[in-house]
């Protein structure tokens, strides 16, 4: 039994050329439907991640807390790259593998990550799709440095 | 902590803006470069300046 792809899963062949263009209006639809949700979420997402660090006793964090915002960035990355957010993706990788490492939750660390949900904040609200143009390949290289030193 | 978007213009992220449309993109490039801003403020360097940018403006 051969599958179907999801234009000829919602095209309706009696109904020609126009058939097609309507089955392709519909999935283009369903489709963006998915992505805003996705960009709500991952707004909710680094909503979640801010009030963890809004409420962090003198801005350091525990190693349990930054299990926490690691979990919620592994997520909102792997989402990312599904809805070709590749940016978010790179940026939440970036910082997952940060939060891995060495760091040991300090006020500063923190602050940099606070940074770093303002960014993707401003990615997603903007809509940028793939990996990005000059300004957040600067971003991503300004990051990767900081992710080195601190 | 040092505020480098006021002391320091950051042309190349300026060229970048003249070529984008409408105010609320341009808007968005800024904020990201306030926030490139503040991030190397956070690692305390005097001339942040990343060797991307420094090539950027050179260009």
């Amino acid at each position: 039994m051969s599958s179907l792809s999801e234009t000829e899963f919602l095209y309706d062949s009696n109904e020609g050329d126009a058939g097609a263009q309507a089955a392709q209006d519909r999935l283009d639809y369903a489709l963006g439907v998915f992505v805003e949700e996705f960009r709500t979420n991952a707004l909710r997402n680094l909503d979640r991640v801010d009030h963890i660090l809004g409420e962090l006793p003198e801005g350091a964090a525990d190693a349990p807390t930054l299990q926490s915002i690691q979990a919620i960035l592994s997520n909102l990355a792997g989402q990312g790259s599904s809805f070709n957010f590749d940016l978010i993706s790179e940026l939440g990788e970036m910082t997952c593998a940060f939060l891995r490492g060495r760091i040991e939750g300090s006020s500063v660390q923190m602050a940099l990550l606070s940074k770093v949900t303002e960014a993707m904040r401003l990615v997603l609200q903007q809509d940028v799709r793939g990996s990005g143009g000059l300004t957040e390949r600067a971003l991503v290289a300004c990051l990767r440095e900081a992710f080195a030193v601190d | 902590m040092t505020d480098h978007s006021q002391t320091k213009p950051r042309t190349g992220v300026s060229s970048e803006l003249t070529s984008v449309k409408g105010s609320q993109e341009r808007e968005y490039h800024i904020a990201l470069d306030r926030v490139m801003c503040e991030i190397e403020a956070l690692r305390g360097t005097a001339h942040p300046r990343l060797a991307f940018v420094e090539e950027w403006m050179a260009s």
